[in-house]
C-alpha cells in the first residue's frame, strides 16, 4: 500500500461508520417485522442510500479543503436556493406532506432540501469563522459583534425558509448549530451572555404564550395546532389520548419492554407509526435492551468524541477543518439527544430523525456528505501530521 | 502574544466545558434508558401480555315445528343477505372497486338497476375518467367561475359537463357497477348497510362469502324467516309470532331475557306456541371467544360453547285432519249465513276443539271468523281459547253429577218437567214439556225443570212439584258448591293447555235467588270457551279423569339433515289434573244418558247420529245471547255441541260452539252439521290409515 493510499484509510472513522451502518440496517429489518411495514422495502433502499453514500464520501476525497472553502459561499448559496425552489414549487413536485411541504416528490425518490442545507449551511458558517479569525488576528467587542451577526444572517435565511414550510423541528436544530458556532467562534463571554439572556427572555415569552393562550399564539406567531400539541405533550407526558401521545407511549413501551437484552431479530410486538425513521431508537430498545442501546449511545459519544479531538487536530493547520468538525459535532449531537430523548420521554416529539441510523435518503445522503467532508479533514489531518513528524 | 495565547485557550476551554455538557446530557440518556428499561420494563412488558377477551355469540335457528305426522307446519327459511359496512374515510374511488368487485358475484333487482339515476351513471363515468380526462373536463370550466365555486359546487359543474351521450349506451355490466354503487354510497362509515336482501340466492351468497378478503367492508350474513307450508290453516294463529332481528327482544321484558343469555336483538317468540316453547325453539347460541392484544390483532379464537339448532316441537295435531275440520267450519259458517243472512247477520264465528279424551292430545283446533266487509274468512282459532259463550245445555252433565254428588237426585230420580212459575211470575220451562223424566231422559230430551229442581234443591229448597208462584227458600252458598263440581270438570278454570293465555270464562253474580242458578244450571250464565267445553267432554268421556289439553307431544333434538326429525328430547306425557269426585256409577248414567241424547230417537242429536257407526255420544245445547249493538237490543243464540266416540272406548272428543245465531224456529243445525261432519271426517281418516297400514 502506497504512502498516499494510507492517508485515505482512516480506520476508526471507518469502523464507527460500519458500526452505525449495521445498527442502521438491523433496526430497520426489525421494524419492517412489524406486519404494518411489510413489504416496505425499506432496508434494501437504505443499503442503496449507505452504498451511494459511501461512493460521494469517496468522490469528495478528490477536493481538498482549500477548494471546499473557496467554493462555500456558493454551495450555501445552493442550498438556499433548493429552499427556496421548494417553497415556490407546484404541489406536483412538491406535495404537502402532513400539511408540512418539506419535500420534493420526483419520481422514485422525494428529496428533503432542509437536510442538504444543514450541511451547506455548516460548511459556510465555518468558511466564515475561520475566514473572520484569518481577518481579525485581535478580537473586540465590535469583530465580535461583526462575527455573531454574519453568522445570525447566515443561519436565519434557512432558518425562515423552512419556518415557511413549516418545520419547527428542523429549524430548532439550524439555530442550535448556530449557537454552538457562536460559542465556539470565541465571540466574548459578555455579548453571548446578552444574546442568550435576550433569547431565553423571548422563548419564555412565546412558551407563555402557547401554553397559556394558544389561540392567540396561533394568531400572532402562525404556530399550528399539532405543534402546539407536540408541546403541551412534552410538559404533561401522561395525558393521555392525544394522538401524538399514543404514538409516543407505544413507541415507549416498546422501549422499555425490551428490559435488559431485548427480544433480538425480528420479535416486536408493539406496533407503533414511523418505527423506521424517528422512533428507531425504540426498535433498538426493544431489540436490542438495554444493553444494546446503550452501546449505540456510546458509539454515538466515540464519533462526537473523534470529531472533537480531530477538530482541535487540525486547528493550526485548517480552522475551517475545525469549524467544519465543530459543526458537523453540533448537528449529530442535537439529532442523537433530540431523538433518543424523545424515545425516552425526556424531550418532545419532533420529527427529527436520528442521523446514520433512521431510514431516509434525504437525511443519510447529507448526512454522508458531512461525513466526506469530516474524512476529508481527517486525511489532510494525518497528511500534515506526517509532514511534522517527518 | 498573551492575548493571542489568551485566543488560543478559549477554544480548548469551551470545546472541554461544551463536551461535559455533552457528556453529562448522555449520561442523562443512558440514566433514563435504564429507568425506562431495567426498572420498569417488567411493567410495559405485562402491559403489552395484557389480552382482552371478548365473547360473541351466533345466533342459530329456530326450532322447526312438526304434526303428529311428521309434516312440516312451521319451517325456517334461510333470507341471505348482502351488507356493507364502509370503514372510516373510504374514498368514492374504493367504492367503486368493490361495486366492481362485487357485481362479479351478485346481480341487483331489475328494480334498482331501473332506479339508477343520471347523476349516478355521470358519478360512475366521471370515476372512470383518466387523470387527464378529468382534467379536460374540469379545463371546460372558466377559470374565473371555478376559482368563486367551492369542492362541492366545483363537482357539480364538472358532472354537468359530461356530455349525454357518454352516459346513454351503458352496458348490462355496468348498469349492475352504479347499481350496487348507489347502495354502497348510501352507507354510513362502520354502520352495515343491506346492499341486496331479497332474493339473494344460495350461490351469491355462497360467492360473496368465499371472496370476503377480496370485498373489504362487505359481509354475508343469514337470517331466517319463519316459513308456514299449511298457509291457509286457522291453526296457524295458534303458532305464534317472533320478533325480527330489528325489533329484538320485547323492550318491557328486556331483564327478563337479557339475564337468560339473551342479545338485544335476539329473535323471540312473542305469542302461541313460539312464546310458549321459547326455551326448547331458542336452541343454544355458539359462543365464540376472541382474545385480542394491545394492537387489536386477535391472538385467538375459540369456541366456548358449541351452537346447536333449537329443538323442534311435534304437535299433537293431525294436519290433515286440522285441515279437514277447518274446511268443515267455514263450510258450514258459511252455509249457515247463506241460509239465512239476516236472521244470521250477527253470526260472526265458529270454533271447533277436537282432542283425546285419554291423553289431552289436540287433534284440531279450528275457528273461523266472516269478514262481512271483505266477505272473507278469517282464522279464529284463537277464539277457541280466548272467547268466551254462554254454552247452553251442553254442560247438563256436569249439573246432573253434581246433583248426585250432593245427594240432592240419587240415580234414577224422576221429577215431572213442567213450567214453573216463580214468586215473581217468571216462567221457566223446558223448550217443550216432558212429563216425568229420570236422569237418562232429563239428558236425552234436555230437560230444563230437571236441571232446575237439581239447583233448587242444593238451595235447599226440596219442594216437589215446586207450588206456583212459591216462596223459594236459597242458600246462597249454592253457588259455590255448584261451581266448585263444575270446576272440576275445568268449567271456569284454567284447561292447563300449553298456551301462553287462555281465557277461563266470565263467572256471572252469586244471587240471593235461586233463579240465577236455575240458570247456570242449564249453562245459561257463566261463559266457558271452546276449550273448556271440550275438557269438560273428555272428562266425562274419560270417565272422570281430567286431563291436561295440549298441542305439543314431542320435543326433539335438532338434527342436521333436512327433512328429518331428530331423537326424542322430552315426551309431554298426559297429565290427569284431577278425578272429578263423582263415582263411576254416577259418571256412567252421564254417559249413558249421552249416549242417548246421540242414539235413541228421542235425542236431541239423534237425526244426525243415528246411524253412525262410531257410537258416538254427546250433548246439544242451545244458550240465549242477547247481543247489545249501539243500545239495540238483539236476541241471539248460542249452538253448542260436544260429544266423543267410541261410546266404549273414546277415543275423540270435541266441543263446537257458535256463537250469536239468529234466534228464529228452523234455524241452520251448524252445531250438528259441524260436529257430525268433524266426527265423520275424523273416522274416515282413521279407516283410511288402517286401510294403508294394512296394505304395508
Amino acid at each position: 500500500m502506497s504512502k498516499k493510499q494510507s492517508y485515505y484509510m482512516q480506520t476508526d472513522l471507518i469502523i464507527l461508520f460500519i458500526l452505525l451502518v449495521c445498527t442502521s440496517l438491523m433496526a430497520i429489518y426489525n421494524a419492517q417485522s412489524m406486519d404494518q411495514y411489510e413489504n416496505g422495502g425499506f432496508l434494501w433502499k437504505q443499503a442503496v442510500w449507505f452504498t451511494v453514500g459511501a461512493l460521494v464520501v469517496a468522490a469528495m476525497q478528490y477536493f481538498d479543503l482549500d477548494q471546499l472553502y473557496k467554493a462555500s459561499i456558493f454551495i450555501y448559496a445552493f442550498g438556499v436556493f433548493l429552499l427556496a425552489l421548494l417553497l415556490v414549487s407546484p404541489a406536483a413536485i412538491a406535495e404537502p406532506v402532513n400539511g408540512a411541504k418539506s419535500w420534493f416528490q420526483l419520481p422514485g425518490f422525494t428529496i428533503q432540501p432542509s437536510e442538504f442545507a444543514k450541511i451547506s449551511t455548516i460548511v459556510f458558517l465555518s468558511a466564515t469563522v475561520s475566514h473572520h479569525k484569518g481577518k481579525h488576528e485581535v478580537n473586540t467587542l465590535k469583530t465580535d459583534s461583526l462575527l455573531l451577526i454574519k453568522l445570525i444572517v447566515i443561519t436565519v435565511l434557512p432558518v425562515i425558509l423552512i419556518m415557511m414550510q413549516p418545520d419547527f423541528g428542523t429549524a430548532m436544530v439550524y439555530l442550535f448549530i448556530m449557537g454552538m458556532f457562536i460559542l465556539l467562534s470565541g465571540i466574548d463571554w459578555k455579548i453571548i451572555g446578552t444574546l442568550i439572556l435576550g433569547v431565553a427572555v423571548f422563548l419564555g415569552a412565546m412558551l407563555g404564550l402557547i401554553l397559556r393562550f394558544p389561540v392567540l399564539a396561533k394568531d400572532l406567531i402562525g404556530i399550528e395546532q399539532y405543534q402546539i400539541n407536540r408541546i403541551l405533550t412534552w410538559f404533561n407526558p401522561s395525558q393521555p389520548s392525544s394522538d401524538a401521545s399514543w404514538h409516543f407511549d407505544q413507541a415507549f413501551m416498546a422501549l422499555g419492554s425490551g428490559q435488559l437484552f431485548g427480544k433480538g431479530l425480528g420479535d416486536l410486538e408493539v406496533y407503533y407509526p414511523e418505527a423506521q425513521t424517528d422512533f428507531i431508537f425504540a426498535v433498538i430498545g426493544e431489540s436490542f435492551g438495554f444493553i444494546g442501546s446503550a452501546l449505540v449511545i456510546f458509539l454515538y459519544f466515540m464519533l462526537l468524541y473523534k470529531l472533537v479531538t480531530l477538530g482541535l487536530n487540525i486547528y493550526k493547520h485548517s480552522p475551517f477543518g475545525t469549524y467544519l468538525c465543530f459543526g458537523y459535532f453540533s448537528m449529530l449531537f442535537i439529532h442523537a439527544f433530540q431523538n433518543i430523548g424523545m424515545t425516552l420521554g425526556i424531550m418532545p416529539v419532533t420529527g427529527i430523525p436520528l442521523l446514520l441510523i433512521s431510514y431516509g435518503g434525504s437525511s443519510v445522503l447529507s448526512t454522508m456528505i458531512g461525513f466526506g467532508l469530516i474524512y476529508r479533514v481527517a486525511v489532510e489531518g494525518t497528511i500534515q501530521n506526517d509532514y511534522l513528524f517527518k | 502574544m498573551g492575548k493571542k495565547r489568551k485566543k488560543r485557550a478559549q477554544l480548548p476551554f469551551r470545546l472541554n466545558i461544551i463536551f461535559f455538557i455533552v457528556f453529562l446530557l448522555f449520561s442523562v440518556l443512558i440514566l433514563q434508558l435504564g429507568v425506562v428499561q431495567i426498572l420498569n420494563g417488567e411493567d410495559f412488558q405485562e402491559e403489552i401480555d395484557r389480552t382482552i377477551q371478548d365473547t360473541t355469540s351466533v345466533p342459530v335457528p329456530r326450532g322447526k315445528i312438526y304434526d303428529s305426522n311428521l309434516d312440516l307446519v312451521v319451517d325456517n327459511e334461510p333470507v341471505y343477505s348482502i351488507t356493507y359496512t364502509p370503514p372510516k374515510g373510504v374514498t368514492a374511488e374504493k367504492r367503486l372497486e368493490v361495486a366492481e368487485q362485487l357485481a362479479q358475484y351478485i346481480t341487483m333487482s331489475e328494480d334498482s338497476v331501473e332506479d339508477i339515476t343520471e347523476r349516478n351513471r355521470k358519478e360512475y363515468f366521471y370515476l372512470k375518467q383518466s387523470d387527464e380526462e378529468v382534467d379536460e373536463l374540469e379545463s371546460q370550466i372558466p377559470a374565473e367561475e371555478a376559482a368563486d365555486m367551492d369542492n362541492g359546487e366545483f363537482y357539480n359543474v364538472v358532472l354537468d359537463q359530461i356530455p349525454e351521450e357518454a352516459i346513454s349506451n351503458l352496458s348490462d355490466e355496468q348498469k349492475q357497477v352504479i347499481a350496487i354503487k348507489k347502495e354502497l354510497d348510501q352507507a354510513y362509515s362502520l354502520t352495515p348497510h343491506v346492499v341486496k336482501n331479497e332474493g339473494v340466492t344460495m350461490e351469491e351468497y355462497a360467492r360473496v362469502a368465499e371472496n370476503l378478503d377480496k370485498l373489504p367492508g362487505v359481509n354475508a350474513t343469514t337470517d331466517w324467516n319463519r316459513a308456514y307450508p299449511y298457509e291457509d290453516s286457522t291453526f296457524n294463529q295458534l303458532l305464534g309470532s317472533i320478533t325480527s332481528r330489528d325489533q329484538g327482544i320485547p323492550a318491557e321484558l328486556e331483564e327478563y331475557y337479557l339475564t337468560r343469555g339473551y342479545s338485544r336483538n335476539d329473535r323471540v317468540g312473542t305469542s302461541g306456541l313460539e312464546e310458549q316453547y321459547e326455551n326448547a325453539l331458542r336452541g343454544r347460541k355458539e359462543q365464540i371467544q376472541y382474545t385480542t392484544d394491545q394492537n387489536g390483532n386477535i391472538m385467538n379464537t375459540e369456541t366456548v360453547v358449541e351452537g346447536q339448532r333449537g329443538k323442534d316441537l311435534v304437535l299433537t295435531i293431525d294436519m290433515e285432519f286440522q285441515q279437514q275440520v277447518d274446511q268443515i267450519v267455514q263450510e258450514e259458517l258459511a252455509a249457515a249465513i247463506a241460509d239465512d243472512p239476516y236472521g244470521n247477520r250477527h253470526l260472526q264465528d265458529a270454533m271447533a276443539v277436537v282432542m283425546d279424551p285419554q291423553t289431552g292430545e289436540l287433534l284440531a283446533v279450528s275457528g273461523q271468523t266472516y269478514d262481512r266487509e271483505d266477505d272473507e274468512f278469517d282464522s279464529g282459532a284463537l277464539k277457541t281459547l280466548y272467547d268466551a259463550h254462554r254454552p247452553g245445555s251442553v254442560i247438563k252433565g256436569a249439573t246432573v253429577l253434581a246433583g248426585y254428588q250432593s245427594g240432592v237426585i240419587r240415580p234414577g230420580q224422576s221429577f215431572y218437567d213442567e213450567p214453573l212459575m216463580l214468586a215473581n211470575g217468571q216462567v221457566k220451562a223446558s223448550l217443550v214439556n216432558h212429563g216425568w223424566v229420570n236422569d237418562y231422559e232429563a239428558l236425552q230430551v234436555s230437560s230444563n225443570v230437571y236441571m232446575y229442581y237439581i239447583a233448587m234443591r242444593m238451595g235447599g229448597e226440596t219442594r216437589h212439584p215446586l207450588p206456583e208462584r212459591a216462596t223459594i227458600s236459597f242458600d246462597s252458598s249454592a253457588w259455590q258448591e255448584m261451581r266448585n263440581y263444575f270446576q272440576q270438570f275445568g268449567l271456569g278454570v284454567s284447561t292447563g293447555i300449553d298456551f301462553p293465555f287462555e281465557s277461563t270464562g266470565f263467572e256471572g253474580e252469586s244471587g240471593v235467588t235461586p233463579g240465577l242458578l236455575m240458570d247456570f244450571a242449564i249453562g245459561q250464565y257463566d261463559t266457558y270457551t271452546t276449550m273448556q267445553l271440550a275438557q269438560y267432554m273428555a272428562t266425562i268421556a274419560n270417565d272422570g279423569y281430567r286431563v291436561r289439553p295440549h298441542l305439543v307431544k314431542e320435543i326433539r333434538q335438532p338434527v342436521a339433515t333436512e327433512g328429518q326429525v331428530g331423537p326424542l328430547y322430552e315426551s309431554m306425557n298426559t297429565e290427569v289434573l284431577n278425578r272429578i269426585q263423582m263415582d263411576q256409577d254416577n259418571i256412567e248414567r252421564v254417559q249413558e244418558g249421552f249416549r242417548r241424547v246421540f242414539q235413541t230417537p228421542d235425542g236431541t242429536a239423534y237425526s244426525y247420529f243415528e246411524d253412525k257407526d262410531y257410537n258416538p255420544a254427546g250433548k246439544t245445547g242451545t244458550a240465549e245471547n242477547d247481543l247489545f249493538i249501539d243500545g239495540e237490543h238483539y236476541e241471539t243464540v248460542n249452538l253448542t255441541l260436544a260429544g266423543y266416540a267410541p261410546f266404549d272406548e273414546p277415543e275423540v272428543a270435541f266441543a263446537v260452539l257458535v256463537p250469536n245465531m239468529g234466534d228464529e224456529s228452523g234455524r241452520y243445525p251448524i252445531n250438528h252439521r259441524i260436529g257430525e261432519r268433524i266426527m265423520d271426517a275424523y273416522f274416515d281418516i282413521k279407516e283410511d290409515r288402517d286401510e294403508e297400514a294394512a296394505e304395508e
